[in-house]
């Protein structure tokens, strides 16, 4: 062997084996001697005893000096561990050397005349030297500070005894030592193998030592799983423990969590104290292979304990509860973080997960907030309400506070809580203005006031919607349903301000004139003439309006107008349109309407001034009189005949009536028209036959205006006002037949189930 | 489309004088007052019933049978502020209740509270496909009369159009609504258009099995229509039916009168509700027509 300075160290092998051949050539020579000599003489006998003798002093020695070289070459680093071996089968093979030797020193003396010459019981001295050589050097082995040759020689020369072995006394005594030396031999497979065969109840009754090779074994397959003796929280918690191929035999986790398992049943029950580390262990193990819900059900009774803990058992608890935490929330597995962060609050567990300190109010608040969005997308409203109910009365500094309010309103709304869920809506727009949840709160809110009948909510949901999200998509639905609720509670002011907040969001002119147009439609209906007349006024300003729209604010005005006895405005209204009546021409029924109604009512101005006029002058002259009534007459009817010149239209119909009813004044007015005889005879003739011809006229007038205004109403030309009157004539009063707005008989229908 | 409680206490002075319409059908076994609210749940209709605006009690009552919820019980008997009251109470334990709205927005429109009625009623509209379709009838029913109110205060041809086509849809919804073929006639005859009302009363009548408000409409627009014998058969059959309808009564006078020149016969039935007559209202304008009559003689 190279001992590396140079030296050839000679192996005991090769020495024993001189040593042999030399006793072997001595052999040789005494039978060679023999055969050519006669008996041995005295001397020469004690010659050849104390050779004999010799040979084994050197065989001792020899051994000696291995067993002390062994000693010696066992403790430095390289040991070869089959020199164990070898010099075990050395001392065996001298063990016979010995024996032999003995028997020739016998023979030898029995030979030179000692006939009672005894053996000196070499091959048992040499026994007990290699015995006591095999004790101190499996001792040796055995220690843990050894190095791993004299380790595994120990390990070597045990497994060499043990073969040898048929003493089962003696073999049970080794099989403790030689799994200990597999392990510290790091021959863990082995190692757990022959500690687990010892954990056997059948093999060994007493608990203690079953938990001491328990143990054992559960050392040796850490080191096979790559796993720590510590429950290694942190590591795991880094992500630095996951089972991957680097991570050695896939089996050799389980087979670690096995013994950790076999550990805590022979640990008893759960105490809480005792068995932490192995449950922490199995836990993280289940860990590191992603179940982590194995895990946390194996910590769950304990984190149930409410018993005290130590320093290491309350740390295991603490990383088992943050675990338990952090997964929970990664998992969104919100119920049982819920009740998993009140039970942390209330044992005070202190959570970590790792180096991490976990707070199990913030879980707490976690698993409500988040809990309750995930109960409220399920459709479980009443639980979800619970939850933001808590969550906003307890998180107030919540970033998710004002979000979880907003959902509290939803939940409340889901669970059937209608009151509280408007409340709530209510509160949160005066609270959160510029939320990003204000939009849906407000709408959802005004829509839910809607459906509740709350109007005095509705009112104040609908204006706050306007003033604050009048760019929503929803913005035009809840401001037409803002304005009809507030008109229908009187708010016209409020109502229409909402309708012309909506057309001044019309980006194109025609569009937003239309939509004016509407207001303007509807002020007609619920506003005083002067409103309308601003609104038309407002429309006109606007300017380059699209004709049709233009026509109908010049009605409105006509009509506002007239109602305000604002002639001049009819007037006005009267000539605007006709020169827009000029561009359209008479293709639109609308339009004819529009332009018809106000001809019509500039016609019944004038009529109505012109028959108050000249029936209220004092007659000097009758033919003049006669002359100017005609001409009268002529005008109003030219304004009236003016009215249906524009086409068919719903306005000709009333002109008509209207007519027949001038023509039935004048008549009346004439009638008793008289001149007196004493006049000139041509004269009196010449105004009776102007009166006759007059009279005729008219009545002929009246019948065919009745005739043609009973067509036209009868094909729906008609306004409402004027239809019965039209169709019925003069009996129309006495028929209960008012179907004006007056007299409609309106009908609802209910249909019970 | 837009209306208001001003705008109808202007424009509604003379329905006051209609609530004698089919007084006779107030009285009537559904008229119990026991359940309180109303029922959310589709199903079999159990009983219908059509109220006039501003009456005091249900003008038709059709497939009678069992207690009526509250609600209902009192539209029925015309207690309008109750309803409404009641209405509201349900709309607040359970918001968008389809019968609750529609029983809101019909005690509202009787009310003559046209644009609260409409809006509840657009909301309604707007709760489908939710809200079965016999509440989304009566609920157009009652969009078409405010867009016809709206039509009346414009004037203006196209409104009336789409009031008509707002009960036709109505009608088309529901093969038990009645009250938008009555209002469709109504409409109509509103228009002028004697011949298309006289078409609506008798889908309504088909619909109602011949009831009163029907008869009467058709009566009505049948003397517009200068269809003097179907008037009189019309009104003929009402006062047959009950000898107690004044209304009836004076509209056969007025077309035995105007119709077949039967001053006689008019005179008698006039002279007899000028005495007997227990509607005030008919019985003033009978006095004032058999005054006409006796002049003309």
């Amino acid at each position: 062997m190279n001992r590396g300075n140079g030296e050839i160290e000679m192996k005991p092998m090769r020495k024993s084996c001189l040593t042999v051949l030399a006793i072997t050539l001595i052999c040789i020579l005494n039978v060679a001697a023999k055969k050519g000599k006669p008996a041995i003489d005295g001397a020469a006998l004690k010659t050849t005893l104390a050779a004999i003798t010799s040979d084994f002093q050197k065989l001792e020695k020899n051994l000696q000096q291995q067993k002390a070289n062994f000693s010696k070459g066992i403790r430095k680093p390289g040991f070869d561990p089959q020199e164990a071996v070898r010099l075990d089968r050395h001392f065996r093979n001298e063990i016979q050397n010995a024996a032999k030797l003995d028997e020739k020193w016998v023979k030898a003396s029995q030979k030179g005349g000692r006939l009672n010459a005894k053996k000196h019981n070499w091959e048992s001295k040499i026994t007990r030297l290699h015995v006591q050589w095999v004790k101190q050097a499996m001792a040796a082995g055995e220690n843990p500070k050894a190095g791993k040759g004299a380790h595994l020689a120990s390990l070597k020369l045990m497994q060499t005894v043990i073969a040898r072995s048929e003493n089962e006394s003696e073999l049970a005594g080794f099989r403790p030592r030689l799994a200990r030396l597999y392990q510290l031999s790091e021959k863990h497979a082995d190692a757990v193998r022959a500690f687990m065969e010892l954990a056997d109840p059948q093999r060994t009754t007493d608990a203690r030592r079953r938990i001491q090779y328990l143990t054992s074994a559960a050392a040796s397959q850490a080191v096979l799983a790559h796993w720590p003796l510590t429950p290694p929280w942190r590591e795991v918690a880094e992500a630095k423990l996951k089972e991957s191929p680097r991570s050695g035999d896939p089996g050799a986790r389980q087979g670690l969590k096995d013994i950790f398992i076999r550990l805590a049943q022979e640990q008893g029950g759960i105490d809480n104290t005792s068995n932490w580390t192995y449950d922490a262990h199995t836990g993280l193990i289940d860990w590191t292979a992603g179940r982590t819900q194995e895990g946390m059900d194996l910590w769950k009774p304990r984190l149930n304990s409410q018993a005290a803990l130590n320093g290491k058992a309350s740390n295991h608890r603490a990383q088992a509860g943050g675990f338990t935490l952090i997964e929970l929330r990664a998992k969104k597995s919100w119920p049982e973080l819920e009740a998993t962060a009140r039970q942390a609050i209330a044992l005070r567990w202190l959570p970590v997960h790792g180096k991490q300190k976990i707070d199990p109010v913030a879980m707490l608040g976690d698993a409500l907030f988040e809990g309750g969005k995930a109960l409220l997308t399920a459709g479980d409203a009443p639980n979800a309400e619970a939850k933001f109910a808590e969550f906003t009365g307890s998180f107030r500094k919540d970033r998710r506070y004002e979000e979880a309010f907003f959902l509290r309103g939803k939940a409340e709304q889901g669970a059937r809580h209608f009151i509280e869920a408007l409340t709530t809506f209510k509160d949160f727009i005066g609270r959160f203005p510029g939320s990003r949840f204000n939009e849906e709160a407000t709408r959802t809110g005004f829509d839910l006031a809607t459906d509740m009948a709350d109007e005095e909510s509705g009112l104040y949901l609908g204006k706050h919607y306007i003033s604050s999200h009048s760019k929503s998509g929803h913005a035009r639905r809840i401001t037409e349903s803002y304005a009809q609720l507030a008109l229908g509670n009187g708010f016209y002011s409020d109502g229409v301000a909402a309708l012309e907040s909506l057309a001044a969001k019309v980006k194109d002119k025609s569009g937003r004139a239309d939509a004016l147009a509407r207001i303007l439609d509807i002020q007609v209906l619920v506003a005083t003439p002067d409103s309308v007349l601003d609104t038309a006024n407002r429309l006109i300003r606007l300017g380059n309006l699209p004709p049709e729209i233009m026509l109908r604010v010049f009605r409105a005005q006509a009509r506002a107008a007239s109602t305000s006895n604002k002639k001049a405005l009819v007037s006005r209204a009267k000539s605007e349109a006709a020169k827009l009546w000029a561009r359209l021409g008479d293709s639109d029924q609308q339009n004819r309407d529009a332009w018809g109604e106000i001809l019509f009512i500039e016609a019944e101005e004038h009529g109505n001034k012109e028959i108050g006029e000249i029936f209220s002058l004092e007659i000097q002259d009758p033919t003049a009189h006669l002359a100017r009534t005609g001409a009268e007459y002529d005008q109003i009817k030219s304004a009236y005949d003016g009215v249906c010149g524009i086409g068919r239209n719903l306005y000709c119909a009333a002109a008509l009536f209207r007519v027949a009813r001038v023509a039935e004044r004048f008549q009346t007015a004439i009638s008793d028209l008289g001149i007196p005889d004493t006049l000139e005879a041509a004269v009196v003739e010449q105004f009776k036959t102007r009166k006759a011809e007059l009279i005729n006229r008219w009545q002929k007038d009246a019948a065919a205006a009745d005739s043609q205004a009973s067509e036209l109403a009868g094909q729906g030309m008609a306004p409402t006002g004027y239809s019965m009157a039209i169709q019925l004539g003069g009996d129309a009063d006495l028929i209960l037949d008012d179907r004006t707005i007056a007299g409609f008989h309106g009908f609802t229908q209910i249909d019970v189930r | 489309m837009m209306f208001n409680t001003q705008v109808s206490q202007w424009a509604f002075p003379l329905l006051l004088v209609l609530t004698s319409l089919g007084i006779e059908g107030c009285v009537t076994s559904g008229s119990k007052k026991t359940e309180e609210g109303v029922a959310s749940s589709p199903g079999v209709i159990r009983h219908s019933f059509v109220l006039p605006l501003g009456g005091t009690a249900a003008v038709w009552n059709g497939n009678e049978g069992g207690i009526l919820p509250e609600v209902f019980s009192l539209l029925e008997k015309g207690d309008l502020e109750g309803a409404e009251r009641t209405a509201r109470a349900q709309l607040a334990k359970s918001p968008a209740d389809p019968q609750a709205f529609l029983a809101l927005s019909a005690s509202l429109l009787m009310s003559r509270k046209i644009e609260l009625a409409n809006y509840y009623a657009t909301r309604l509209a707007t709760l489908q496909p939710d809200a079965p379709a016999v509440e989304q009838s009566s609920a157009k029913n009652i969009q078409g009369i405010a867009k016809m109110l709206f039509a009346v205060g414009s004037t203006r041809n196209e409104d009336f159009d789409d009031a008509a086509t707002i009960f036709r849809d109505a009608l088309s919804a529901s093969g038990t609504q009645v009250a938008a073929a009555l209002n469709l006639g109504e409409l109509e005859l509103m228009r002028g258009r004697p011949t298309e009302s006289l078409a609506a009363f008798g889908q309504a009548s088909e619909r109602c099995n011949e009831c009163r408000p029907a008869l009467y409409g058709a009566g009505i627009a049948s003397i517009r229509a200068r269809q003097f014998d179907r008037a009189r058969n019309e009104f003929k059959q009402l006062v047959k039916r009950n000898d107690k309808d004044d209304e009836a009564h004076y509209q056969l006078a007025v077309t035995e009168y105007y119709g077949f020149q039967d001053v006689d016969g008019a005179s008698r039935r006039l002279k007899d509700l000028a005495t007997g007559g227990t509607d005030t209202r008919v019985r003033a304008m009978a006095e004032s027509l058999l005054r006409k009559l006796r002049a003309s003689k």
